[in-house]
């Protein structure tokens, strides 16, 4: 226990004379918390730039562009004279998606003859290219229903019958987990958590390698006399609880500050924090042992943690990978961790069914230390690593 | 005149001199060889692999049937051959289909609600209800899409078959149903591959990191063994400094203008994504973007005190500077202070020119602008990596000067 309280006190003290470690548990949590609220403050697109090409020029085509504009999603914001013009905006990157409305629009649509409406769009830029041609459709789709509509009226037909006629099925479309479809919530409920993540790696990881690249491992292992677990408890259980606090604080910063939706139980969200954190302190104990060197130890758990937002399936999902991806997936914490926090907090689903990733992150951490153990001892009775580089 | 070559005669052999002492750090340092082709490779060739299946496709939906109609049975094989879904009928109620929704079998349930067969024969209305999970917007997306999508087309299906019953052709039938024809047409990555689109994107990016930390590794070992001096003698005197930085910037870029054509030659040819752009191009673009990048990483590097400080660049800087570059999220929705950000950083011109070059098949012309954008930057962070090695070697000589009186 003296051996305990002492290397705590010593860690406390290492805390405020290495700079490293108190830039990332302190510092850096607190500005990355700040980064992405503030980055994903507007969490839906507006305003997407786009070219329209008029080559008809009249009262229903200017409506057309109107009602472009009008949508939330889409800003006219150049009106190109020929179509190379407008794909040219789009290779420089100014416009998102070339519409062109040919010409005769407005007198064919009169005539009753079928026109056309060409939407080009980058699909390069998966995310914003996919809103555009939403947003497209649906003012085409809503301007077509209403010529539609409008010409059964005028034969007699009563606006519902015509409604009915033109759509004999209407969608009832329900949107769970993320009532505004907004992407802050989506990705920033991976990207905070993962920074918590990354700083967690990066502390343990220094406050070991720190000692260990200045041989001051043999030192610690007497002041523990000869007991690992001391060491352990000693050197991360205040880093546990630290974090448990900026987790916090980030929690605090998600569903109080910016109303991330939360339909689930808070107590197992607390849990899921704190197995995040602790079983990536085993991970970044078994880079330790691993490791030949401190700075092969941060390149491992550095890797680690880059690396495994893909394999959360938050980016594409798990069951779309390749086969060997998606076993690798599974030794991710952070993969286990995700799934139990999305469904703790916008999935909001029963207790019972997020058994299976709370077990497993238990049993990941149990494992990791396990294998760790013995190369740890024997890293500390030898003082420090075999390279100093 | 006779001063101005001797001033020149002697930048010359102090740049040489860089070009050799850089050159033996980098190949004598394990761990900055091992970066380079672990970061460079191994990284580009995991990601691309996680989404090399580009898209994704069958997405669990369940089907809650409350009509059992053939009209119901014909909506829901249509469901179920649209791209992205496939249906799974086994349900008697929503209860039983949340179930599979809660244990993540199914990422969304569509309910045929009672009466939809017979409503649709007698021109009622009825409605099809949808519920996607939207807390992961892939799946919403999917979901959402080909379930609208589908219905679209069974109403047209409809619609048009009742006109033609009554004496209409199909092209009337047609062209009375929709007056406007929506055609979209996808340009360059024509089926919003995610591999086609993140790969390109990460390459651009893994130069500014793989210089970052290598830069970062090398500038920390001599700051810790204090041989910034020793290695570059001329470095205090009247702008010794340039030599220097030129020198080292010639090592870096030599580097990865063989690195670069290696990673684009292997990685995109065994995913086949696309490369619609000559290497030399790629190469003539890359070069303000590879100089800024280095002379950003000598002018922060100098804050490290030791040479693993610079590996945290991998983990740090990536999804930061990805999101900035206004490739993944649109920059539109940034706020003004993240969009000037983002214009400082070498990566945000660097990914959307090569993005340019390679997919969308821009001519040099219309990178232009990324590209004097990226002269731009290396001006700035040429004079402050001036700077700062000026000033951490100055310090050193300090440092080296008290010692030597104790």
């Amino acid at each position: 226990m003296e051996s305990f309280l002492y290397i705590i006190k010593r860690e406390f003290r290492m805390l405020f004379y290495n700079k490293a470690i108190f830039i990332f548990s302190v510092i850096l949590p607190i500005i990355s918390i700040l980064f992405f609220n503030t980055l994903l403050s507007k969490g839906v697109p507006r305003d997407l730039p786009i070219a329209v090409v008029d080559l008809d020029n009249s009262a229903l085509s200017r409506n057309l562009i109107s009602q472009l504009d009008a949508t939330p999603e889409l800003k006219v914001n150049f009106k190109p004279v020929s179509q190379l013009e407008g794909e040219n905006l789009i290779k420089e990157g100014k416009v998102y998606g070339l519409v062109t409305i040919p010409k005769n629009f407005g007198s064919d649509l009169k005539r009753g003859k079928q026109t056309k409406v060409i939407n080009q769009y980058n699909s390069n830029i998966l995310l914003a290219s996919g809103l555009e041609n939403k947003a497209f459709r649906k003012v085409v789709g809503t301007l077509s229903a209403g010529a539609n509509i409008q010409k059964q009226i005028a034969k007699g037909t009563n606006i519902n019958q015509a409604k009915a006629n033109y759509q004999p099925i209407t969608s009832g479309n329900h949107i769970l987990s993320n009532p505004y479809t907004n992407y802050s919530y989506y990705l920033n409920s991976g990207f905070l958590t993962l920074f918590l993540q990354i700083f967690v790696i990066l502390t343990t990881i220094y406050c070991f390698g720190a000692d260990l690249k200045y041989s001051k491992g043999e030192k610690i292992y007497t002041i523990a006399k000869g007991n690992l677990l001391v060491i352990i408890l000693a050197k991360t259980l205040p880093y546990t609880l630290w974090f448990l606090f900026i987790g916090i604080v980030m929690l605090y910063s998600m569903f109080v500050f910016q109303d991330f939706p939360l339909f689930g139980n808070k107590l197992i969200i607390l849990l899921s924090l704190l197995l995040l954190i602790i079983s990536t302190q085993a991970y970044s104990l078994f880079f330790i042992a691993i490791s030949k060197s401190f700075r092969e130890a941060l390149t491992f758990g550095s890797g680690f943690a880059a690396v495994s937002l893909s394999f959360s399936g938050i980016t594409f999902p798990i069951f779309g990978m390749p086969k060997i991806m998606q076993w690798l997936s599974q030794i991710f914490p952070f993969t286990h961790f995700f799934e139990l926090f999305v469904d703790q907090t916008q999935r909001g689903i029963p207790i019972y069914y997020s058994v299976k990733s709370i077990s497993l992150l238990i049993v990941l951490t149990i494992v990791l230390l396990a294998i760790s153990y013995k190369k740890l001892t024997v890293l500390f009775k030898q003082g420090s690593f075999i390279q100093r580089t | 005149m006779k001063s101005f070559y001797k001033k020149y005669h002697r930048a010359q052999i102090s740049f040489w001199n860089t070009v050799t002492s850089e050159w033996n750090a980098v190949k004598l340092d394990k761990a900055v060889i091992s970066t380079f082709i672990s970061v460079a490779f191994l990284i580009l060739i995991v990601y691309t692999a996680i989404y090399s299946k580009e898209i994704v496709t069958e997405v669990p939906v369940a089907i809650v049937n409350q009509d059992a109609s053939k009209t119901s049975r014909d909506y829901i094989s249509m469901l179920n051959s649209s791209e992205g879904i496939i249906t799974k009928t086994n349900y008697a109620d929503l209860e039983e289909a949340k179930q599979d929704y809660y244990s993540k079998k199914v990422m969304g349930i569509v309910i045929i609600p009672k009466g939809f067969g017979k409503d649709i024969r007698r021109s009622r209305q009825t409605t099809v209800t949808t519920y996607a999970d939207a807390s992961n917007m892939i799946f919403y997306k999917r979901v959402l899409q080909d379930v609208s999508v589908t219905t679209g087309y069974f109403n047209a299906g409809i619609v048009i078959k009742k006109n033609m019953a009554q004496g209409e052709t199909i092209t009337q039938a047609q062209a009375n149903y929709a007056p406007i024809q929506p055609i979209s047409t996808s340009l360059f990555n024509t089926s919003s591959g995610y591999a086609t689109y993140i790969t390109p994107i990460l390459t651009a990016l893994i130069v500014q990191l793989v210089l970052l930390m290598g830069i970062g590794l090398i500038n920390g070992t001599q700051q810790e063994d204090k041989k910034v001096l020793k290695n570059y003698p001329r470095i205090l005197h009247k702008r010794g400094t340039i030599p220097v930085l030129l020198g080292k910037s010639f090592v870096y870029t030599l580097m990865f203008s063989i690195i670069l054509p290696i990673q684009v030659g292997i990685v995109y040819s065994v995913f086949s994504i696309p490369v619609r752009s000559s290497i030399w191009i790629i190469l003539l673009f890359s070069l303000p973007y590879l100089l800024s990048v280095v002379f950003f990483g000598i002018a922060i590097s100098s804050l490290f005190k030791r040479r693993e400080d610079s590996i945290v660049f991998l983990v740090l800087t990536s999804i930061p500077s990805l999101m900035l570059s206004g490739l993944s999220f649109p920059m539109e929705a940034f706020s003004k202070f993240y969009r000037n950000l983002a214009e400082t950083i070498p990566s945000t011109p660097g990914i959307n020119g090569f993005v340019k070059l390679t997919q969308m098949e821009a001519t040099f012309n219309e990178v232009l602008q990324e590209w004097n954008h990226l002269w731009v930057l290396t001006v700035v962070y040429f004079i402050l990596a001036a700077i700062t090695l000026k000033i951490q070697t100055i310090k050193e000589k300090e440092n080296l000067t008290k010692k030597n009186s104790q």
